[in-house]
Formats: structure tokens, sequence, C-alpha cells
């Protein structure tokens, strides 16, 4: 990038928001995923204004622009493949507004999906989305990957949270979309449209969401099973039961001995799966749903069921589900979490396929599931720098997709495509799909500055 | 091989291997708390770490003020879910560091000074004189990093170790041994904290030993990089402290302690020398309140019957809560106490912004981390703080002003104030 360019993007954030020193730039050269690449230099706008005013920049001498929050992405989704110019949004973090009367919040992309939560129950309100990284994830991160999390398996994703959004697109442009109401047929979705394009289409600057009143009680309950088809045939008999469990997670054996090797948690690992379901809802209905629960686990042979009595017991069995992913980590130096997702009827068959191609290749693979929602986290771990290996692993992914989508299921359920799961993407959409959205992105960066070298 | 030639310990370089970059560490990081930007997170300073072994950083002013600006609180490594041992990488890596810093005048001076008891005291002394100058020329308005010159503590007339006896034998039955390691702070600051610990474990019928010859921790020193530097007084302080036969080895600062406790042994076993001396005395060391906390029914406290309880806040020291351990035995002696009520602010184990020289290297980081630590305290409604650090109070009551009437104390302070005269 010529100096004059950088010089005229300094000057639109001002001195202290623009970096190019190598030192800085290696800290935004990466994400979750293990690509790296340094970008030119680094802005932190502080205003729409800012940014519009950097798109134009960017769109005259046509400079590849990456939008990013936090950078937890696990598909490449925030790394600057091309070089150019990271815009880093995080500066820009302000609660707008929160409408308790009509159940809304206005925020700016940099602020933390958690730190909305906590100032929303507050107010006796939640706003459901829960990524696992929920505590550093940003709300522009959130939406731009519509992100999912345990809850949604009774809530829904980002996407159906979300009213309205500002966005700058490629050429400056500030382009509003949807509002303040639930209620909104008035032209195309746009919204909807932003929501999940990683950064490619335009950067969110601005996030109306829909929050809804707090479950007033809610209640847990594990159940350990010595088959681990059993474990998820439970999961379709509980989804089918007529209860929607706001949580319904799964471990295999393999991730349960590799928390007890971490944490010692007082785990069973003779069982070859676990169940951790959370309920929530009126206290007057949980009693029953729990019931109806509890036989689905009984029908398929649970060995043990722990309804828990009070919220500290309640905490510790979850305590499980979330040492499973540190416990993961610790195991190997790298680790992939998978994210292909089937249709709950077929988790059974997707897990023994999971099993099965880790196993071929010589490689370790813990199974966690949101399983209510079929969403399979297989754990893949390895070192990276045995060359060896690592050509296995990518084996185990490759294959695991073309599994994924022969059972009905898709590529990411929740953690996108961006730069991992790009050369898969047309096993699962038709050329007719990719030339239409090829299309949506030609029209929205004729340029190709935003986000370039990701899915589209 | 490509990349720059550092000897780190292989294990610690194996952790560099171990990020994998989720990113979970910005949530409790205190500098990219307040600036928002991955360099000042823990993530991004390890992928900075590792570039620049692989030698694609070279050694700048600008990655001596990243690694520099950690506040190593520790609060990465705690929640690290790889296990990742930040603190000890970046102590590792301003080891590197030392060899080719900028580092200023001033710190290369105060490094000299603490190096040696005797140069400590004559400077002190003379620091005691420099400081009723400053203020008198100055005025009191004018600030050392974020902290006005009234606000500093006075040092004190002469060191505490010099004053009281170097063996105190209980009045009545003795009901233990112990070594009293009173830090630098305590011998030449806050000697109010001395004589509040002297007194409790007095009336505990401890028999304390407070060796004259104990010289700095050194943690300032080798937490900055200046691990050759700080060796001797490191093998001073063991000789010392392993020579005498006592129970247990106390102290009343946080970062002594931690640094006995764990900073030590880790940092012999990096440099791979004996690390056996050095978890035996670490084995020893307990904060103050550790030891008060078990036999608190013991002592004589005033039951305070009359009016409101005061409310009083406690800040967890980082070397306190992550450093040794230590949580609840603080809390447990706060409420005890009759006559005050603990009110817990939020965030009480986020670090207050000040330790070292931090406060006054990184001026602007430091200022937005305390005063957010500021905003949780005042939330309380408390008027005391109670905190067991040194360096905590410094700051916290450097950036208190006098109208906010909220009083800075050890722990002990409260405590010793509680008991009775009578002996019991």
């Amino acid at each position: 990038m010529r100096h004059e360019t950088k010089k005229e993007l300094e000057r639109i954030v001002g001195p202290d928001k623009a970096t190019d020193s190598p030192e800085h730039l290696v800290a935004y050269s990466y994400d979750a995923y293990t690509e790296e690449r340094r970008p030119d230099i680094v802005l932190f706008p502080a205003t729409t204004e800012e940014i519009s005013a950097i798109m134009k920049v960017a769109h005259r001498e046509t400079i590849p622009v990456t939008p990013r929050g936090a950078g937890t992405n696990l598909a490449g989704e925030s790394v600057p493949i091309r070089g150019g110019i990271v815009v880093c949004l995080t500066k820009m973090d302000k609660i707008l507004s929160i409408d308790a009367e009509s159940l809304t919040a206005t925020v700016q992309p940099g602020v933390i999906n958690l730190d909305l939560q906590r100032e929303v129950e507050k107010l006796g309100m939640m706003y459901p989305p829960d990524p696992a990284s929920w505590a550093v994830a940003t709300m522009g991160g959130t939406v731009a990957t519509n992100a999912g999390g345990p809850r949604t398996l009774k809530y829904g994703v980002t996407k159906d949270y979300l009213l309205g959004l500002i966005v700058v697109l490629a050429n400056g442009d500030v382009l509003k979309t949807g509002g303040r109401t639930l209620k909104n047929v008035t032209g195309y979705n746009l919204t909807t449209l932003i929501c999940g394009s990683e950064g490619t289409l335009g950067i969110i600057t601005e996030i109306i969401v829909r929050l809804i009143p707090k479950p007033p009680a809610s209640r847990t309950i594990r159940a350990d099973f010595m088959k681990l088809e059993d474990c998820s045939d439970a999961v379709a008999a509980i989804m089918a039961s007529g209860s929607v469990p706001a949580s319904l997670e799964l471990m295999d054996r393999f991730v349960v001995k590799a928390v007890e090797r971490s944490f010692k948690l007082g785990l069973p690992t003779d069982v070859e799966g676990i169940l951790l379901i959370q309920l929530d809802g009126a206290e007057e209905t949980l009693g029953r749903e729990i019931k109806q629960i509890e036989k689905s686990l009984i029908d398929k042979n649970a060995r043990n069921i722990i309804i828990a009595k009070d919220s500290a017991e309640a905490e510790r069995l979850w305590l499980a589900r979330r040492a499973a992913g540190p416990a993961m980590m610790r195991m190997r130096p790298n680790i992939i979490t998978e994210d292909v997702t089937v249709p709950v009827s077929k988790l059974t068959a997707m897990i023994r396929k999971v099993t099965e191609i880790g196993e071929r290749h010589r490689i370790q693979v813990g199974i966690l599931a949101h399983a209510g929602d079929g969403n399979l986290h297989p754990c893949i771990v390895f070192d990276k720098r045995d060359d060896d290996e690592y050509k296995r692993v990518q084996a185990v992914c490759e294959e695991l997709i073309p599994e994924a989508l022969a059972l009905g299921g898709t590529l990411s359920g929740e953690h996108g495509i961006g730069i991992a799961k790009a050369p898969f993407l047309k096993f699962e959409m038709d050329t007719v799909a990719l030339s239409v959205m090829q299309g949506i992105k030609n029209y929205f960066d004729p340029k190709g500055i935003l986000n370039p070298g990701k899915f589209v | 091989m490509k990349g720059n030639k550092v000897v780190f310990p292989e294990s610690i370089t194996d952790d560099l291997h171990h990020c994998f970059k989720c990113g979970m560490c910005q949530q409790v990081c205190p500098t990219f708390k307040v600036t928002r930007q991955e360099y000042y997170a823990p993530r991004g300073r390890v992928q900075i770490v590792k570039h620049y072994l692989e030698g694609d950083l070279e050694l700048t002013p600008t990655l001596e003020h990243i690694l520099m600006s950690c506040m190593l609180c520790d609060a990465c490594a705690a929640l690290c879910p790889s296990g990742v041992r930040v603190d000890r990488l970046f102590r590792n890596m301003r080891v590197e560091l030392d060899k080719y810093t900028t580092k200023k005048l001033g710190k290369k001076l105060v490094f000299a000074i603490l190096r040696n008891g005797e140069r400590l005291r004559k400077a002190s002394r003379l620091a005691r004189i420099g400081q009723k100058f400053l203020v008198d020329t100055l005025g009191t308005n004018s600030k050392m990093g974020n902290i006005p010159l009234a606000r500093l503590p006075r040092i004190t007339s002469e060191s505490f170790r010099q004053k009281v006896p170097e063996k105190i034998t209980p009045e009545g039955k003795r009901s233990g041994r112990v070594i009293y390691f009173t830090g630098c702070a305590t011998d030449l600051i806050y000697d109010d904290v001395g004589h509040a610990v002297l007194r409790i474990l007095g009336r505990l019928g401890m028999e304390i030993v407070i060796p004259r010859d104990q010289v700095c921790c050194s943690a300032p020193l080798f937490l900055s990089g200046a691990v050759k530097a700080s060796l001797p007084n490191i093998f001073k302080n063991l000789d010392i402290l392993d020579r005498v036969d006592a129970d247990a080895i106390v102290v009343d600062c946080a970062t002594c302690g931690a640094a006995l406790k764990k900073g030590i042994p880790e940092l012999l076993e990096d440099l791979g020398l004996d690390t056996e001396r050095a978890r035996r005395v670490a084995k020893k060391v307990k904060d103050v309140s550790q030891i008060v906390s078990e036999r608190l029914d013991e002592l004589p406290i005033q039951e305070n019957l009359s009016g409101e309880p005061l409310a009083v806040t406690y800040h967890d020291p980082c070397h306190l809560v992550r450093g040794m351990g230590v949580a609840a035995d603080p809390r447990k002696i706060l409420s005890r106490i009759s006559g005050i009520k603990l009110v817990e602010m939020e965030g009480s184990s986020e670090c207050c912004g000040g330790g070292g020289y931090y406060q006054f290297d990184n001026v602007d980081i430091s200022a937005g981390i305390t005063s957010r630590k500021k905003r949780n305290i005042m939330a309380t409604g408390a008027h005391i703080v109670a905190t067991g650090c040194p360096g905590c109070r410094l700051t916290l009551r450097g950036n208190i002003s006098e109208d906010e009437n909220i009083e800075v104390l050890h722990t002990m302070q409260l405590l010793s104030r509680s008991l009775t005269n009578k002996r019991t």
C-alpha cells in the first residue's frame, strides 16, 4: 500500500487509531483458525462516517478491507488473507439504548455479547444467542457470522433476533435495513442477507436486536449411557417427545476421559456418552417436562439419571460441559473444532461415521455436540508440527463433509465458511445457488474489496 | 535455524504452540479491556513473542513496550483453556528484552538500589527529604504517574527492621515460631502494617524472628527481566530463610509472598538451577492472613454493638489471589471484625492498575485500569478498602482523592484496630 494512502487513512481516524508497525500487524494477522496473513494497516474507527470515508478510499484505490471484532472466528473469517486494511470495530463499543417496553436493544458492533446479556438481564430480559465465545465475541462479529450457541436449540440463532442494521457498503454508501418493529415485510429482507455474510457485503456499524423476557426458572439433568448409540437415540427421542430443552449437549467417552484427566470432576469414565440437558420456562410446567424427558432417557437405557436439586448442583453438572473444550485443548498443541450438522434423526449415524473416519486415519477425535439441533463439534486434536499427522487431520475434515451432506446435513452449523470451508461450498450449493450468491456479491462489491479470498 | 536465538526453557517455548488463538484471554486482561487492542491482549503478546522467536520480528521499542505493558496480573494464565503459562513466558521474554532494553535511567537506578539493602535504606532517607522538597516546591497537585504527590505515602524516618528487635518472644505461652519477611514496603514505607502484624502475631503467642539482614525479594527485578541482577538477593534470602528454624515464613506483602512461593522456584527452574532449597522455603511461606484466619477465635476481638456497621470492601491483589491462591482468608477475617460489614465489589480480583514501575511507565493504560477499579469500589459505598499488598494500597490511595474520603488499609491494620488492649 502506498505511503500517501496510509497517511490518508490515518487522517480519517486519527494517528492514535491507525497503525502499521510490524508488531501490531502481527496481532491482526490471525483469528482462531490456523491461517495467518499480516494486513498493511489496522484502523480503529469510532463512527459510521469514518468507516464510510475509509471505504471510499479503499474503493478508489481497490484495497482489500477485512472487518474484525474480537477475532475469535474458527474458520478464518477475519484473517486478512489478501493483506490491505483491517477495520477493527472494538472501539465502537456503546450500548446505545435498551427499550424495555418494545423489547429491543440498539448497540454498536464492538459491544461484547456477554456485556449486553448482563445489561438486559438487569431489566429482566434475555438476548438468546450465546456462542461459546460470548465473554469476548463482539455483537458485530456474531451478526456477521450468524452465531448460534447451546441455547439456540430452543431459541434460535442470531438472525432470529435481528431487527435492523446500519451497514457501510464497499463504495462508502451507508445502508439502513429493517427497523425496531418485530414485524417488517417492507422490501427484501436485507437484514438477514447481511447476517452471516462474514464481512463480504459490508461493514456493520449499528445493530438493533430483539429481546425476550428472561425465563423465570430452569432445571438441569445429566444422563449417562453405556452405549453411544443409546445416547444419541435418546436425543432424537427427547426432541420428538414434545418438550424443547434450552440446551441438549452430548459428550462422548473420549471427551469425558479428557475432562477427567485434566480436571477430575468425578465423571464416570466407563460410559460411552453423557447428555446434559437444560430446561427453562415457568416453574409450573417444568415438572411435567422433566418427567417426559426422564421417560425418554429410561426408554433409551440411560444407566444413571441425575436431576439437579438446586442451582449449585446444576452449576456442578454444567462444569463438565464447560471443561470439555479446555480439556480437549490441553491434550495436544492444536485443535480443530469441526462443525458439521445433520438432521437430529441422523445424529447417531453421523457420530458413527465421525468415529470410524477418525480411527481409520489414526487421528484423535472427541465428540461434543449441541445434540438437540444435530450440530456436531468433533474436536480433532493434533500437533501441526507433525506434517504427516496434519495431512491425516486434513483428510479427516475432508471426509466428514460428504458424509454430513449425504445425511441431509450442512458444512457448517454455526462456525461459518471463511477460508476453512470455502473449498467445500460447491458440494452443498449447486451452480444456480452459487451464481445467485456471486451475483449478489458482485452487486454489493463490484471490485471485490470486502474480505476477499473467502467463500465468495 | 531460522529465528531469533533465545535461550528459553523448552517447556516454555512449547507453550507457544499450545496457544491456538481462541482469544478467551481477552475477557480477563486488564490492559485489553482498557484499550480493546489485540496487541495489548495476552493472545496478541503471545503471538508476537512467537513471531519474534521465529525471526519475523525484531527487538524494537514497540516490541519492548508491548511486553512491558503487561501487568503480569496472571489472570490470563489462570483462565487459559490450553493451560499456556503466559506469565512465565513473558517473564522469560523480558530477560531477552533486558539485553537490548531502552530502559530509562530512573528504572536502572531503582534496580541498583533495590539490589543492596544498605543502599536502599540510604536512598529512602534521601527520598524522604526529596519528597518533602518536591511537595514544597512543586505543590501538592503535581503528579508522579497518575498519583498526586500529596497522595503518595510518606517514607518512614527509620527502617522498621532497624527499630524492632530481631527476635520477639511472646509474654505468655509460646504457640509457635515464625519468621517475618517484612518486604521493603513495610520496612521503609508502611511500618503501620508491620506494627499491626507484630501485635496480632504476638496476641497469638507467636515467637517472631525478623532477620535484620533480609533483603528485597527481587520480584521488581526479575519480573522486569533483570534476572541476573536479582540472583544475589534471592540466594541471600534463601540462605536466611532456610537457616532459621520456624513453623512458617510470614509475609504481609502479596508480591513478596508470590515471589517466594511461586516466582522464585519457577525462575530457578527456568534457569536450570537447583530448586530444592527454594521449594523447601516456598512450602513454608504463608500470607499473614492464612496464619491468622486459622486461629481467629483465639484473638480478643472487640465487640462493637453501637451504630450502623461501617462498609468495608476487599480488593484481591493479583499476587495474593493468583500468586498465592489466597482469597477466602482475608474475607473470613474481615467478616469476623465487629462493627464493619464486608461489601463485595464487582471484579474484586481484577488488577488495580498499579504494580512496580507500571503506573509511571504506562500512565494511560494504568489510569484506565485504575478508574475501572475505582468505579467498582465507589459503587459499594464502602468507607474502607482493605487489601493485602502495598503496591495496591499505594495505587488505590493515590487515585482516590481526599474529598472522596475512602481509607485504604491492609487487612491486618483493620484487624489490629479491632483488638482489645487487654491481654488474654
